[in-house]
C-alpha cells in the first residue's frame, strides 16, 4: 500500500465516522439495555435475574470477540484500521468485508491484496459495503413485526409450542453451523466435541451440585478447553 | 387475573412498541450513515468515482448478498425473536457470538426462550455484548498485532478453535431439551452438507447449495419438532379422556 493510500486509509476524519457508527450501535444497545431493565419487573423478571444476564453476556462475548478482533488484523491490512472496526461493529464479518475489497479489486483488473490497493479500489469497497448493508437493514426494518406475527400464527397461543419451536430452530440452526467441522475430521472437530462435552459436564454438575453460577462461565470454560484440546490434537 | 392481562399489556403495548420504533429509526439512520466514508472520498478528498466500475461491483455484490438478505432473517427470526433481530442486524456477529451469549444467558437466568421473559433477557443480552465486543475491537485495533506478537504461535494459531468449540457448547445446551429433534436435525446437516460436496446440488442457482445447507436443518427441525409436540399433546389429551 503507497503512503498516500495509507494517510487515506487511516485519515482522521474515517476516525471521527467509526466513532459515530459505533455511536449507533452503542446508542441502540443501550436504549434496549434501559428499556429492558425498566420492563423487567413487569414480566416477571427480577433484579438478579438482570444481573446475572449481563454478567453472563458479558463473560461470554469475551472469547467470541477475541476469535473475531484476531480475524481484524487481516482486514486492517487492506482496509485500514478506522474502517476495519467500523466494518467489524456493525452489520458484516470479516469474510463479507475482505471480499468487498476482493470484488472492487476485480474491476479494476487488480487482486485485492494490499500491494494493489488503490485510492479508487477502497473508495469503491467503501460504497459496496454500505450499499450491501441496506439488504441487511431494511428487511428487519420493513418486515420485523410481520415475521413475528408469522412465528405467533404457527405457535398459537400454546406457549409450550413455541418455546418447542425455538429450541428446534437453535438446534437446527447450531446443526448447520457444527455440520462442516464435524465432517473436516481436524483438530477444529476435536475442539467442537470437546466444546460439547465439557458443557454438557458443567450441566450436570450445576444440576447435581446446585451452583447455578457456573452456568455464567460456561460458554468461556467450554470454549477454552475445546481450544486447548483442539491444539493439542492438532 | 388482572394483573397478568396488564403486564401482558406493558410487553406487548409498551415494551416491544417502544423497541420496534428505536431500532426501526436507528437501522435507518445507519442506512444513510454508512454512506458517509463514501463521500468523504470523492467531496473531501477530491476522489472521483469510478461509476462503472462501482456499477460493476454493486451487480456482483447484490448479486452474491441477495439469497442472504431473505435467508438469513428467516432461519435466525425464530431464535433472535423481534429485538434479537433489530440488534443483530446492525451489529452483526449474529450465530457466532451475539446469539450464543443470548441463548446461555437465558439458561444462566433461568428462563425459557421463545417466552416474555425468554425475550427480555436476550435483548439484554446482546445488547450488552455490543459494549463487550466493540471494546475488544478496538483494543486490537490500537494493539492487535503487538498482542499477537506476545503470544506464542501455538496460542495465536489456536485462538479460532475457540469458534467450533463455542458452536458445540450451544448444541450441547439445548440438545436435552428435545433429543430427537436434536438427533434428526444433525442427521440432516451433516446429510445435506455431505450430498452438497458431491457437487449434484451445483445446477441450483444463485447460491442455492449454501441456502439448503443452512435452511434445512433449520426448518426441518422446527417442522420435526412442531409434529412430535403435537402428537405429544394428542396423546396427553387422549390419555385424559380416557381417564375421565
Amino acid at each position: 500500500m503507497s503512503a498516500e493510500l495509507k494517510e487515506l486509509v487511516n485519515s482522521p476524519f474515517l476516525w471521527i465516522i467509526t466513532v459515530g457508527g459505533l455511536c449507533l450501535v452503542f446508542g441502540l444497545a443501550l436504549l434496549f439495555i434501559i428499556r429492558s431493565i425498566k420492563a423487567a419487573p413487569h414480566v416477571g423478571v427480577t433484579k438478579e435475574q438482570v444481573h446475572i444476564t449481563l454478567k453472563t453476556a458479558c463473560v461470554s462475548a469475551i472469547g467470541p470477540s477475541i476469535v473475531i478482533a484476531v480475524g481484524m488484523i487481516s482486514l486492517l491490512v487492506v482496509a485500514g484500521a478506522p474502517t476495519a472496526l467500523l466494518r467489524l461493529s456493525v452489520c458484516g464479518n470479516v469474510g463479507y468485508e475482505v471480499q468487498a475489497v476482493g470484488v472492487a479489486a476485480g474491476q479494476f483488473g487488480a487482486d485485492g491484496t494490499a500491494a494493489s490497493l488503490t485510492s479508487e479500489i477502497f473508495q469503491t469497497a467503501l460504497f459496496i459495503a454500505a450499499l450491501g448493508c441496506i439488504g441487511y437493514l431494511i428487511i428487519p426494518v420493513l418486515f420485523v413485526t410481520k415475521f413475528d406475527k408469522v412465528i405467533q400464527k404457527v405457535g398459537g397461543k400454546d406457549m409450550t409450542m413455541m418455546m418447542v419451536i425455538c429450541n428446534a430452530a437453535i438446534l437446527g440452526c447450531y446443526a448447520y453451523v457444527d455440520a462442516p467441522y464435524i465432517l473436516r475430521m481436524d483438530n477444529s472437530t476435536v475442539a467442537l466435541i470437546v466444546g460439547f462435552i465439557v458443557t454438557l459436564g458443567v450441566q450436570q454438575f450445576v444440576k447435581k451440585t446446585g451452583k447455578k453460577g457456573l452456568l455464567q462461565w460456561n460458554l468461556l470454560i467450554s470454549m477454552l478447553c475445546g481450544m486447548i484440546a483442539g491444539a493439542i490434537a492438532g | 387475573m388482572k394483573a397478568n392481562t396488564q403486564e401482558k399489556d406493558y410487553f406487548n403495548g409498551k415494551y416491544m412498541p417502544s423497541l420496534v420504533i428505536i431500532g426501526r429509526v436507528i437501522l435507518s439512520l445507519a442506512m444513510f450513515y454508512f454512506f458517509i466514508p463514501f463521500l468523504w472520498t470523492w467531496f473531501g478528498k477530491g476522489i472521483v468515482p469510478q461509476w462503472k466500475e462501482i456499477a460493476g461491483a454493486s451487480v456482483i455484490w447484490l448479486m452474491i448478498q441477495l439469497p442472504w438478505y431473505i435467508s438469513e432473517p428467516i432461519a435466525y427470526f425464530p431464535i433472535q425473536g423481534v429485538t434479537g433481530m433489530l440488534i443483530c442486524s446492525l451489529a452483526g456477529n449474529s450465530s457466532n457470538m451475539r446469539i450464543p451469549c443470548a441463548l446461555t444467558a437465558q439458561k444462566a437466568a433461568g428462563v425459557k426462550p421463545g417466552t416474555q421473559q425468554g425475550t427480555l433477557v436476550s435483548t439484554i443480552a446482546i445488547a450488552a455484548t455490543c459494549f463487550v465486543s466493540i471494546g475488544i475491537l478496538a483494543v486490537f485495533v490500537v494493539g492487535g498485532q503487538t498482542i499477537l506478537n506476545l503470544l506464542p504461535d501455538s496460542v495465536t494459531n489456536s485462538l479460532s478453535l475457540m469458534l467450533p468449540a463455542l458452536f458445540g457448547c450451544i448444541f450441547a445446551q439445548f440438545m436435552g431439551e428435545d433429543l430427537p429433534t436434536a438427533g434428526f436435525c444433525m442427521a440432516i446437516g451433516i446429510g445435506i452438507l455431505l450430498i452438497g460436496n458431491t457437487g449434484v446440488l451445483n445446477w441450483i442457482p444463485f447460491d442455492g447449495v449454501y441456502l439448503l445447507e443452512m435452511l434445512l436443518p433449520i426448518f426441518g427441525a422446527i417442522i420435526f419438532a412442531y409434529n412430535m409436540q403435537k402428537r405429544r399433546k394428542a396423546k396427553e389429551e387422549a390419555k385424559g379422556n380416557i381417564e375421565e
